[in-house]
């Protein structure tokens, strides 16, 4: 009663702090102790009385086997009995590993190689968006390609509800929203027609100097505009205006040392949202679930007013 | 033409009328009209809930109306079940519990919207079904365990029905711990965790230790004088875990 009467008051703390506790917060014992605050007083209590439970329930647990193994009759009941009190106590024991060793990141993917701690690199190479005929997200799918510690590449889509999952569980990546962004422009050289696909920030070598897209902005009027650096090779530098709409004439195109580049399409990269999450006590956890799942189940086969 | 709105619209209509029809049988004792109403209510929800599937293209479980129309039919369908088990008295209690979930929707706006991305997985109609009919179970524990104490303390014996508390609350705790499993995969695979510090996941795990500590209270005969007094506490914090996390807190699970 006094773990039921910790719990409570910890949700009405919760409640009354939203500054202090942000929606979505996860099981991070850390965060009550990085400081720790009187705010806190109600999960330190909760601890104690979490503790003192454990004491209890592990004995109740070595007593339950006792009579268990004395037993001749409603064995049973008294498996469905030990099976749950075990997972119970499994499960606040993997609870208690993953608060403290556990770790979550929240990182950025897209086509270019991030780093997840302990697993390797990886990469987006594609997103696919589906929408409900009112135009509301349904899914994203999302291809990424891992590159892990051991060299190995792997690739795997994840989508909402279904995660990247590694070393059995422990390890996992988690969409949290996606999308595809413009990431640069092609332009047409219209001396030869080739094409020079500009990417954001990265300069780009032609006749008379050197171009770089800095960003791709909506105009006052609603069209994109592309801002161009542009250095000619005696070092002088300008910032050109390209509009990338096709309707837009003459201001699609750049006039750079002689040369007319027109402005052909803008090309876009996937970017995802990910939480990649460590926790530790999933192989335990998993035990435990197995174990309540076998207590369940013998719990309903028990016959009628034989379940105290 | 009937658009597939309003035959929604007309379907919940009917079956509230039903219930209400069932109610007011099982009160004057009319045992068949009572059944009639009840089998009823449930077909015009049959037809509720398929056309709404149908226009969502998913469970029918992910908005506040549909939550308290399920939560009331799996309340109307524990007393079916346990009918034969319980006095009419405590049927025709729990009828009024499933009419009220039942009109409680009235007080919504109801507009039909896809469910957001995060709730489709078939996680999600095995979690939240389950936990309305833990509830259910657990309500009619409660009912049935002031019905048993005000017998006792008007004299009359309870009878072949002592053990039914414990088996209701037995069956709620089977089926919400199944809940709280299928829930826990679901968290697990869409957000990373079983569990987080959740106003609504806080007051899940209140709810099913209460109920657990419960399913102890016949070996404990010092406590047996508390039982009726706690079952009724349970339903005061269902409400809670239900209706205050539900539209009161800052929780994830808010409607």
């Amino acid at each position: 009663m006094m773990v039921i009467i910790n719990l409570a008051i910890g949700s009405l703390v919760m409640n009354m702090h939203a500054d202090l506790y942000p929606p979505f917060f996860p099981f991070d014992l850390n965060f009550f102790f990085k400081p720790v605050s009187s705010v806190h007083s109600w999960l330190y209590a909760l601890l104690v009385t979490f503790s003192l439970f454990s004491i209890n329930l592990f004995f109740c647990l070595l007593e339950s086997f006792i009579r268990l193994v004395n037993s001749r009759s409603n064995r049973r009941r008294q498996c469905a009995a030990l099976f749950i009190h075990l997972a119970l106590f499994l499960t606040m024991i993997a609870h208690l590993h993953d608060g403290f060793k556990g770790h979550t990141e929240q990182l950025m993917i897209t086509s270019k190689e991030s780093q997840l701690t302990d697993l390797g690199s990886v990469r987006a190479e594609s997103l696919k968006t589906l929408s409900h005929p009112d135009g509301s997200l349904k899914d994203t799918e999302v291809m990424l390609q891992f590159t892990l510690n051991n060299g190995q590449t792997v690739e795997k889509q994840i989508a909402y509800n279904e995660p990247a999952i590694f070393d059995g569980g422990k390890r996992e990546v988690i969409i949290q929203g996606g999308d595809n962004r413009p990431a640069g422009i092609v332009l047409v050289r219209q001396s030869n027609q080739s094409e020079i696909r500009l990417q954001q920030h990265l300069p780009y070598a032609v006749k008379g100097g050197h171009i770089m897209l800095m960003e791709v902005t909506p105009s006052q009027l609603g069209m994109l505009m592309a801002q161009i650096d542009w250095q000619t090779t005696s070092g002088e530098r300008s910032r050109k205006m390209l509009v990338l709409d096709h309707q837009a004439g003459i201001h699609t195109k750049l006039q750079l040392a002689g040369e007319t580049y027109q402005y052909k399409e803008i090309f876009k990269m996937p970017v995802v949202g990910v939480q990649y999450i460590y926790n530790p006590s999933i192989p335990l956890m998993l035990n435990a679930l197995v174990i309540s799942l076998l207590g369940l189940i013998l719990l309903i086969s028990l016959p009628r007013g034989n379940s105290n | 033409m009937l658009s597939p709105e309003l035959i929604i619209h007309y379907s919940i209509v009917a079956a509230i009328a039903f219930l209400i029809l069932a109610t007011v049988s099982s009160m004057c004792g009319k045992y068949r009209l009572a059944t009639a109403g009840l089998f009823s209510f449930f077909l015009c929800c049959t037809l509720f809930f398929g056309l709404r599937a149908y226009l969502k293209q998913f469970f029918p479980f992910t908005d506040k109306v549909e939550s308290f129309v399920t939560l009331s039919v799996l309340i109307a369908l524990c007393g079916l079940c346990y009918r034969k088990r319980v006095s009419n008295k405590e049927f025709t209690a729990l009828l009024f519990l499933a009419l009220a979930s039942a009109v409680t929707i009235f007080v919504f706006d109801d507009s039909i919207r896809y469910p957001t991305a995060y709730l489709r997985t078939f996680w999600y109609p095995l979690h939240v079904p389950l936990s309305f009919a833990a509830y259910a179970f657990w309500f009619l524990a409660g009912i049935h365990s002031l019905f048993e104490y005000r017998e006792i303390k008007n004299g009359e014996t309870a009878g072949s029905t002592h053990s039914l508390v414990t088996d209701l609350n037995r069956n709620g705790f089977i089926v919400f711990s199944l809940a709280m499993i299928f829930g826990g995969i679901w968290g697990y695979l869409a957000w990373g965790s079983y569990f987080m510090w959740d106003s609504k996941l806080l007051w899940s795990v209140i709810l099913w230790m209460f109920y657990g500590n419960l399913l102890h209270i016949d070996s404990l005969p010092r406590l047996t004088k508390w039982k009726t007094p706690l079952y009724l506490l349970g339903i005061v914090i269902i409400l809670v875990t239900f209706i205050g996390t539900g539209f009161f807190s800052r929780s994830i699970h808010k409607f």
